[in-house]
């Protein structure tokens, strides 16, 4: 890991970071967690198939079928009542075509 | 007559049905209580408005005969619970104006069971913690102070601490948490209170704030084992709005607590005697299989040899699951907005200020362990990791019923201790988290004091979905504890 590693995976996060001493900061705490993790490459895993769900026996699909859920008849009222700025039924965004 | 607060949930529950007590009584009782701690900062936000509503409401319910389970009886309800009408800040910044216009699943089994709301409590920021220091509202300060003449404020645990130091201080009968590596158990052995996480798939995830997916759930806190059982009863069962809800019948778990563990098989994992572990630690643990025996249980010693991978392996997948789950907050849907002209840097802007340090710290890891090229050596390694992990458990549990081990590496540490090394803060969970990676459920009950007359817990392990055994041990490792001591004191 170096500078330009934590400045790409805080782009990729959609994070800005503050200034140098951020970067430095968030280096030093990464190498940290990485070399902690690190001894997970000692485990001979060969043919383990990976676990992403403890319950992976019972995992339930459910119909596809329209739900509203617990916004009922209320509609779109509901889902915008806590955006930043909205308009027309619709969430409001900063422009992105230039 | 004893004071209302002196009652265990249990204890009180009776009392309303023999209309000895009003919920009127009882909920006014708590919210002064809550007055006169609140430098304690349990509660992120306080709703006594709608607690008398719901006290009034018990009080008819109890008058007419149409009481419920759980009728007038003050929680608290961790601030990762979604409430609807009620803010809910999962302790973020990013949160702050957030009020949702739907109720958790089970927040409203808690609610329909007829518990009244006091308030949402602190927490660390999304969860991430274990010692509540991460919060954007303050610390909870831990109720309990150490008997060495110093008055060092304390940390409750976390990442539930608000939840933990409201039980034991008496701010309510008994509270919800969370726990994805041990955000319920290590705060409940902090506190001196009992604490449970059930089966992954027990409670219904639904409206909790995510922070790793497949690692949390939902469980509660109270004074007594009964007590931790009623209330567990209440928020169990299948939801079909959480695809990872198991569709199983609810045992009624306080029946389990019949006092008899004779012929029950506990496992003693010998990986747990950890290097440096604290005498005191190790006395206890000792101490809690000597009191199995002499109620009657074996004692057989079990292996769980992948047990010193389980953190490593948390702190990838959970860093991995939150990374992707806190994409959410981006700034247009819900949240506080830092306002930008142009789309990324306002993107960048909100979650740069939206966020604290330990969510940024993991938000880097899961995003970096998840990116091309690094997916395969650390994620997937992890995941297949964990199997082995699980696997582990499947073993030791063909030769034993339950396993009994130490809550946590220490007594609670003072604020601002392990806060020089995000990984000494880890090794906090070092007993709790493989139980998350395996899913399986786990309970903290108080069982002695250190040195410093602190809080010690002993963890009680279950197969999956055999909460019952594990209230069935907890009651007896309960009556031979018999701890009585309380913080304040």
């Amino acid at each position: 890991m170096d500078e330009k590693t934590i400045k790409k995976i805080a782009h990729l996060a959609r994070m800005s970071l503050r200034d140098e001493s951020e970067v430095q900061q968030r280096l030093r705490e990464s190498t940290g967690i990485l070399s902690f993790i690190e001894q997970l490459q000692e485990v001979d895993t060969t043919g383990i198939v990976p676990l992403a769900n403890p319950n992976d026996d019972i995992q339930r699909l459910r119909k596809d079928e329209v739900m509203t859920g617990e916004i009922g008849n209320a509609g779109s009222a509901h889902v915008l009542a806590n955006a930043p700025e909205q308009n027309s039924g619709y969430f409001v965004v900063p422009k992105i075509v230039e | 007559m004893s004071s209302i607060s002196d009652l265990t949930l249990d204890q009180t529950r009776r009392k309303l049905l023999s209309k000895e007590l009003s919920a009127k009584d009882v909920t006014d009782h708590y919210l002064s209580r809550m007055e006169v701690y609140k430098s304690l900062n349990a509660y992120i936000t306080e709703t006594p408005d709608l607690a008398q509503k719901q006290a009034a409401e018990s009080d008819a319910r109890l008058a007419n005969g149409t009481a419920r389970p759980l009728e007038g009886i003050p929680i608290g309800m961790k601030d990762l619970f979604c409430t609807e009408g009620i803010r809910t800040t999962a302790g973020s910044k990013i949160l702050g104006n957030f009020v949702p216009h739907y109720e958790s699943t089970v927040s409203r089994k808690l609610r329909d069971a007829g518990t009244i709301m006091l308030g949402k409590t602190n927490l660390d920021e999304f969860a991430m913690g274990s010692s509540n220091t991460t919060s954007a509202y303050g610390n909870t300060i831990s109720p309990w102070r150490r008997k060495n003449g110093g008055n060092e404020e304390l940390v409750p645990g976390g990442s539930s601490g608000g939840s933990s130091a409201a039980v034991s201080a008496k701010l309510c009968l008994g509270a919800t948490g969370t726990d994805t590596g041990g955000s319920i158990r290590q705060p409940a052995s902090f506190c001196g209170i009992v604490g449970i996480k059930p089966t992954y798939g027990r409670c219904s995830r639904w409206g909790i704030i995510a922070y790793a997916s497949s690692l949390d759930q939902a469980g509660v806190f109270a004074e007594t084992v009964k007590d931790t059982a009623l209330l567990l009863e209440a928020c169990s069962g299948f939801d079909p709005r959480d695809s990872t809800s198991a569709n199983l019948p609810v045992p009624d778990f306080s029946a389990a607590l019949t006092g008899d563990v004779r012929g029950l098989r506990i496992g003693i994992p010998k990986e747990y005697r950890v290097d440096n572990m604290p005498e005191e630690i190790e006395k206890l643990w000792q101490q809690g299989i000597d009191w199995l025996k002499s109620a009657g249980a074996e004692i057989v010693e079990v292996s769980l040899p992948h047990t010193k991978y389980a953190l490593p392996t948390y702190y990838i997948i959970a860093p991995a699951e939150a990374s992707s789950n806190l994409a959410r907050y981006d700034g247009v849907r819900y949240g506080v907005r830092q306002d930008k002209p142009a789309l990324i840097d306002m993107y960048e802007a909100t979650r740069a200020a939206g966020f604290g340090d330990e969510v940024k710290r993991r938000i880097m890891i899961g995003t970096y362990v998840l990116s091309a090229g690094y997916y395969d050596a650390y994620y997937i390694k992890a995941q297949q990791v964990r199997r082995l992990i699980r696997q582990d458990f499947i073993n030791a549990f063909e030769k034993c019923d339950a396993l009994l081990t130490p809550a946590t590496p220490s007594a609670a540490f003072a604020i601002g201790e392990n806060e020089d090394d995000p990984v000494k803060m880890y090794l906090n969970d070092v007993f709790t988290v493989s139980l998350n990676l395996a899913g399986l459920p786990g309970m903290s009950v108080p069982a002695g004091l250190d040195s410093q007359g602190l809080p010690l817990g002993l963890q009680i392990i279950g197969k999956a979905w055999d909460e019952e055994t594990i209230f069935k041990v907890g009651g007896v490792l309960e009556n031979a504890a018999n701890f009585k001591a309380k913080p304040f004191q």
